[in-house]
Protein backbone atom coordinates (compact mmCIF):
# COMPACT_ATOMS: atom_id res chain seq x y z
CA UNK A 1 0.00 0.00 0.00
CA UNK A 2 1.39 3.37 -1.00
CA UNK A 3 1.39 6.23 1.47
CA UNK A 4 2.42 9.85 1.90
CA UNK A 5 3.87 9.37 5.37
CA UNK A 6 7.40 10.52 4.46
CA UNK A 7 6.08 13.68 2.79
CA UNK A 8 3.81 14.46 5.74
CA UNK A 9 6.58 13.84 8.25
CA UNK A 10 8.92 16.19 6.37
CA UNK A 11 6.12 18.74 6.14
CA UNK A 12 5.84 18.62 9.93
CA UNK A 13 9.63 18.83 10.23
CA UNK A 14 10.06 15.80 12.44
CA UNK A 15 12.50 12.91 12.22
CA UNK A 16 11.57 9.23 11.93
CA UNK A 17 12.80 8.77 15.49
CA UNK A 18 10.59 11.56 16.85
CA UNK A 19 7.53 10.27 15.00
CA UNK A 20 8.23 6.76 16.25
CA UNK A 21 8.40 8.02 19.85
CA UNK A 22 5.13 9.95 19.46
CA UNK A 23 3.37 6.89 18.03
CA UNK A 24 5.07 4.48 20.46
CA UNK A 25 6.47 2.28 17.69
CA UNK A 26 10.04 1.50 16.65
CA UNK A 27 11.94 3.74 14.24
CA UNK A 28 12.29 0.76 11.90
CA UNK A 29 8.50 0.51 11.68
CA UNK A 30 8.29 4.13 10.50
CA UNK A 31 11.05 3.45 7.96
CA UNK A 32 9.28 0.33 6.66
CA UNK A 33 5.94 2.18 6.46
CA UNK A 34 7.51 5.02 4.50
CA UNK A 35 9.12 2.61 2.05
CA UNK A 36 5.78 0.78 1.65
CA UNK A 37 7.31 -2.49 2.78
CA UNK A 38 4.92 -2.86 5.72
CA UNK A 39 1.19 -2.21 5.93
CA UNK A 40 0.09 -0.93 9.34
CA UNK A 41 -2.71 -2.34 11.46
CA UNK A 42 -5.91 -0.30 11.45
CA UNK A 43 -5.00 0.89 14.96
CA UNK A 44 -1.59 2.22 13.90
CA UNK A 45 -3.07 3.73 10.73
CA UNK A 46 -5.66 5.46 12.92
CA UNK A 47 -2.98 6.77 15.31
CA UNK A 48 -0.91 8.08 12.39
CA UNK A 49 -3.96 9.78 10.87
CA UNK A 50 -4.86 11.28 14.27
CA UNK A 51 -1.31 12.56 14.77
CA UNK A 52 -1.28 14.34 11.40
CA UNK A 53 -4.96 15.42 11.72
CA UNK A 54 -5.81 13.72 8.44
CA UNK A 55 -8.05 10.85 7.46
CA UNK A 56 -6.56 7.38 6.96
CA UNK A 57 -7.44 7.55 3.22
CA UNK A 58 -5.47 10.77 2.84
CA UNK A 59 -2.31 9.07 4.13
CA UNK A 60 -2.67 5.51 2.91
CA UNK A 61 -3.57 5.06 -0.74
CA UNK A 62 -5.33 1.80 -1.48
CA UNK A 63 -5.02 0.53 -5.04
CA UNK A 64 -7.58 -1.96 -6.38
CA UNK A 65 -4.97 -4.38 -7.79
CA UNK A 66 -3.45 -4.82 -4.30
CA UNK A 67 -6.43 -6.98 -3.37
CA UNK A 68 -5.88 -9.44 -6.25
CA UNK B 1 5.97 -8.25 40.52
CA UNK B 2 8.44 -9.30 37.85
CA UNK B 3 11.35 -8.66 40.26
CA UNK B 4 9.73 -10.80 42.98
CA UNK B 5 9.18 -13.60 40.45
CA UNK B 6 12.89 -13.73 39.62
CA UNK B 7 13.89 -13.52 43.30
CA UNK B 8 11.69 -16.59 43.96
CA UNK B 9 13.29 -18.40 40.98
CA UNK B 10 16.75 -17.44 42.30
CA UNK B 11 16.00 -18.91 45.74
CA UNK B 12 14.52 -22.03 44.12
CA UNK B 13 17.65 -22.46 41.98
CA UNK B 14 19.94 -22.14 45.04
CA UNK B 15 17.82 -24.74 46.86
CA UNK B 16 18.10 -27.04 43.82
CA UNK B 17 21.89 -26.68 43.66
CA UNK B 18 22.34 -27.26 47.41
CA UNK B 19 19.91 -30.22 47.33
CA UNK B 20 21.84 -31.76 44.42
CA UNK B 21 25.07 -31.72 46.45
CA UNK B 22 23.36 -32.99 49.62
CA UNK B 23 21.59 -35.85 47.77
CA UNK B 24 24.81 -36.93 46.04
CA UNK B 25 26.80 -36.86 49.28
CA UNK B 26 24.15 -38.74 51.25
CA UNK B 27 23.11 -41.34 48.68
CA UNK B 28 26.28 -41.72 46.61
CA UNK B 29 26.47 -42.57 42.93
CA UNK B 30 23.03 -44.24 42.84
CA UNK B 31 21.34 -40.86 42.39
CA UNK B 32 24.04 -39.30 40.17
CA UNK B 33 21.56 -38.80 37.29
CA UNK B 34 18.96 -37.11 39.51
CA UNK B 35 21.50 -34.89 41.24
CA UNK B 36 23.01 -34.05 37.83
CA UNK B 37 19.62 -32.97 36.49
CA UNK B 38 18.97 -30.93 39.66
CA UNK B 39 22.39 -29.28 39.42
CA UNK B 40 21.96 -28.49 35.70
CA UNK B 41 18.46 -27.13 36.20
CA UNK B 42 19.53 -25.15 39.25
CA UNK B 43 22.55 -23.65 37.51
CA UNK B 44 20.45 -22.70 34.48
CA UNK B 45 17.73 -21.07 36.59
CA UNK B 46 20.35 -19.33 38.72
CA UNK B 47 22.06 -17.80 35.68
CA UNK B 48 18.76 -16.78 34.10
CA UNK B 49 17.34 -15.18 37.26
CA UNK B 50 20.58 -13.32 38.10
CA UNK B 51 20.77 -11.99 34.52
CA UNK B 52 17.10 -10.91 34.63
CA UNK B 53 17.53 -9.21 38.02
CA UNK B 54 20.58 -7.30 36.75
CA UNK B 55 18.61 -6.28 33.65
CA UNK B 56 15.60 -5.15 35.74
CA UNK B 57 17.90 -3.17 38.03
CA UNK B 58 19.55 -1.50 35.03
CA UNK B 59 16.16 -0.65 33.48
CA UNK B 60 14.94 0.77 36.80
CA UNK B 61 17.89 3.16 36.81
CA UNK B 62 17.42 3.99 33.10
CA UNK B 63 13.69 4.66 32.54
CA UNK B 64 14.33 5.94 29.00
CA UNK B 65 15.99 2.66 28.05
CA UNK B 66 13.12 0.79 29.72
CA UNK B 67 10.58 2.71 27.64
CA UNK B 68 12.57 2.01 24.47
CA UNK B 69 12.64 -1.69 25.31
CA UNK B 70 8.87 -1.74 25.96
CA UNK B 71 8.24 -0.02 22.62
CA UNK B 72 10.50 -2.51 20.81
CA UNK B 73 8.68 -5.40 22.51
CA UNK B 74 5.16 -4.11 21.81
CA UNK B 75 5.88 -2.73 18.34
CA UNK B 76 3.35 -4.36 15.99
CA UNK B 77 5.87 -4.90 13.18
CA UNK B 78 8.30 -6.56 15.60
CA UNK B 79 5.47 -8.79 16.91
CA UNK B 80 4.55 -9.72 13.31
CA UNK B 81 8.22 -10.47 12.51
CA UNK B 82 8.59 -12.62 15.64
CA UNK B 83 5.43 -14.63 14.86
CA UNK B 84 6.47 -15.12 11.22
CA UNK B 85 10.00 -16.18 12.21
CA UNK B 86 8.63 -18.66 14.77
CA UNK B 87 6.15 -20.07 12.25
CA UNK B 88 8.88 -20.52 9.61
CA UNK B 89 11.22 -22.10 12.18
CA UNK B 90 8.40 -24.48 13.17
CA UNK B 91 7.80 -25.44 9.52
CA UNK B 92 11.49 -26.07 8.90
CA UNK B 93 11.75 -28.12 12.12
CA UNK B 94 8.88 -30.27 10.83
CA UNK B 95 10.70 -30.92 7.52
CA UNK B 96 13.92 -31.67 9.43
CA UNK B 97 12.10 -34.22 11.60
CA UNK B 98 10.86 -36.07 8.50
CA UNK B 99 14.33 -35.90 6.92
CA UNK B 100 15.85 -37.26 10.14
CA UNK B 101 13.27 -40.05 10.24
CA UNK B 102 14.31 -41.10 6.70
CA UNK B 103 18.00 -40.93 7.68
CA UNK B 104 17.21 -43.19 10.65
CA UNK B 105 15.52 -45.71 8.35
CA UNK B 106 18.47 -45.69 5.90
CA UNK B 107 20.97 -45.94 8.79
CA UNK B 108 18.99 -48.92 10.12
CA UNK B 109 18.65 -47.37 13.57
CA UNK B 110 16.23 -48.94 16.07
CA UNK B 111 12.56 -48.56 15.09
CA UNK B 112 11.74 -46.62 18.26
CA UNK B 113 14.08 -43.80 17.18
CA UNK B 114 12.28 -43.40 13.83
CA UNK B 115 8.86 -43.74 15.47
CA UNK B 116 9.79 -41.14 18.11
CA UNK B 117 10.73 -38.64 15.39
CA UNK B 118 7.51 -39.32 13.48
CA UNK B 119 5.62 -39.08 16.78
CA UNK B 120 7.07 -35.62 17.47
CA UNK B 121 6.10 -34.55 13.92
CA UNK B 122 2.53 -35.80 14.42
CA UNK B 123 2.23 -34.13 17.84
CA UNK B 124 3.54 -30.89 16.33
CA UNK B 125 0.92 -31.16 13.56
CA UNK B 126 -1.88 -31.84 16.08
CA UNK B 127 -0.81 -28.86 18.23
CA UNK B 128 -0.88 -26.74 15.07
CA UNK B 129 -4.44 -27.88 14.29
CA UNK B 130 -5.56 -27.21 17.89
CA UNK B 131 -4.15 -23.68 17.80
CA UNK B 132 -5.66 -23.06 14.36
CA UNK B 133 -9.06 -23.93 15.82
CA UNK B 134 -8.53 -21.88 19.03
CA UNK B 135 -7.30 -18.80 17.16
CA UNK B 136 -10.08 -19.08 14.54
CA UNK B 137 -12.64 -19.11 17.35
CA UNK B 138 -10.99 -16.11 19.01
CA UNK B 139 -11.03 -13.97 15.86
Amino acid sequence: MKNVLAELRKEYGISQDELAKKLKVSRQTIGSLEKGRYNPSILLAYNIAKFFSRSIEEIFIFEEDENE
Amino acid sequence: MSRNKYIIILFFSIILIISAFIIENLMGTDVKVISGIMLGLGAGLFGMSVAKLIELNYLKKNPLKAEEQTIELKDERNIYIRYKAKAKAGDITGYLLIALAFICIVAKLPVWVTMSLIGVYVVNFIIQLVFLSIIQNEM
